[in-house]
């Protein structure tokens, strides 16, 4: 009877189609940039390819080749990644073992640990970072020339979240 | 005179406390010169670090155009003495994962200082190995003035900065026996490897060339 009650004395909510944001809580650029980030959560382990056109941070376990090409990849700290990786930018903070390739940058944390080769035109290993394997910093040319060459000076911005992205974004694996 | 006299002794005594821990940066002409050779020869040097890891040198290095593979060699433990009526101890191998005639530069940091006089030519057959004929490797022992060998000494690690110059870093958190070598027997030790120069630095470091015939 008292959740009729409720209702009856609570003023009614109208919603329309064009609400999608929760009314109480406005939105903030923050929260718009953690929506668009995907989590691979620590209990997860995947077997196979993982292909995506999006930001990924993974603190499960994967098995296989991912390939995030112009998007961000960050291993988190619980992470364990047994793969070959290739994205924008790779950022290692847990364990990977298998060659990373980013078209950006490829930084490894202090708590992070590569065996590994590591190829991207700009490198970082944080002093207490684990890493056994060569670094390889050539720019390759790519196609496309200049073009191409700028959008690779500018990756940051251009890949950074928030920025704009196919409307088809989303995550693939193949088992 | 007796001022300088005194200065003299004092600056000994200061030296013979510690002086590897006299924060002091020097440039590596023998590294510089081996880089530069390569890289004008046209080719990207391949280069071997044994570590321990020094993240701002292995990414300086290779944004000079060099290959740079990164190992974390570990010293062998001296040759356990042999007891009468017992099997001979098994020895940790001293083998570098790394294919032979591999790379131009070898720099092997403080290792040889880490490796016990009595494995130290195995330490050196192994770096032999990887090397390209022609290609040198990089020692930084310890002069030898009066210490008594081994002693405990925390690892440190070597960071090259933009400008060439080389920064030794102590890990406080890290320590590990440490041989000081003689001139001679690290000749003999590296005996594949052809002597081209000892550099004593300014913190009695000596910066040992070899390179391969």
């Amino acid at each position: 009877m008292s959740l009729w009650q409720r209702n009856d004395t609570e003023p009614p909510v109208t919603r329309t189609s064009t609400d999608a944001q929760p009314v109480s809580a406005p939105s903030t650029p923050r929260e718009n940039r953690m929506e668009k980030l995907v989590n691979i959560g620590q209990s997860i382990a995947i077997k196979g390819e993982l292909t995506g056109n999006e930001d990924l941070t993974i603190d499960g376990k994967v098995d296989g080749k991912i390939l995030l090409k112009d998007h961000n990849l960050t291993i988190g700290a619980n992470g364990k990644i047994s793969a070959e990786l290739h994205a924008k930018t790779v950022i290692i903070i847990g364990e990977v073992v298998g060659n990373i390739t980013a078209d950006d940058k490829i930084e490894v944390a202090a708590s992070g640990a590569v065996q590994g080769d590591l190829r991207a035109p700009r490198v970082v290993i944080s002093d207490g970072a684990r890493f056994k394997g060569s670094i390889d910093m050539e720019r390759r040319p790519q196609p496309g020339g200049a073009a191409a060459g700028a959008n690779a000076s500018s990756g940051m911005t251009a890949g950074s979240p928030g920025a704009a992205r196919p409307a088809t974004a989303g995550i693939a694996a193949k088992g | 005179m007796f001022r300088l006299k005194e200065a003299a002794v004092a600056w000994l005594g200061a030296a013979d406390r510690d002086p590897l821990a006299v924060p002091a940066a020097h440039a590596c002409p023998s590294l510089d010169r081996a880089l530069r050779r390569a890289i004008d020869s046209g080719n990207r040097p391949a280069i071997l670090d044994l570590g321990p890891l020094c993240g701002d040198t292995v990414i300086g290095l290779a944004a000079r155009g060099a290959r740079v593979a990164v190992e974390q060699y570990r010293a062998p433990r001296p040759t356990p003495a042999k007891v009468r009526g017992q099997p001979d101890p098994v020895l940790d191998p001293v083998l570098l994962a790394q294919e032979a005639d591999a790379f131009e530069i070898v720099i092997a940091w403080e290792q040889a200082d880490r490796t016990p006089p009595d494995r130290l030519r195995e330490f050196g057959a192994e770096i032999a190995r990887v090397l390209a004929p022609a290609g040198v490797a990089l020692l930084f022992c310890r002069d030898s003035v009066g210490r008594p060998s081994p002693f405990d000494d925390p690892i440190a690690r070597w960071r090259l900065c933009p400008d060439g110059q080389l920064f030794r870093e102590v890990m406080a958190t890290e320590a590990g026996p440490r041989w000081v070598h003689a001139n001679r027997d690290i000749e003999r030790a590296f005996a594949p490897l052809r002597v081209e120069g000892v550099h004593l630095q300014r913190n009695r470091v000596r910066e040992i060339l070899l390179r391969k015939s």
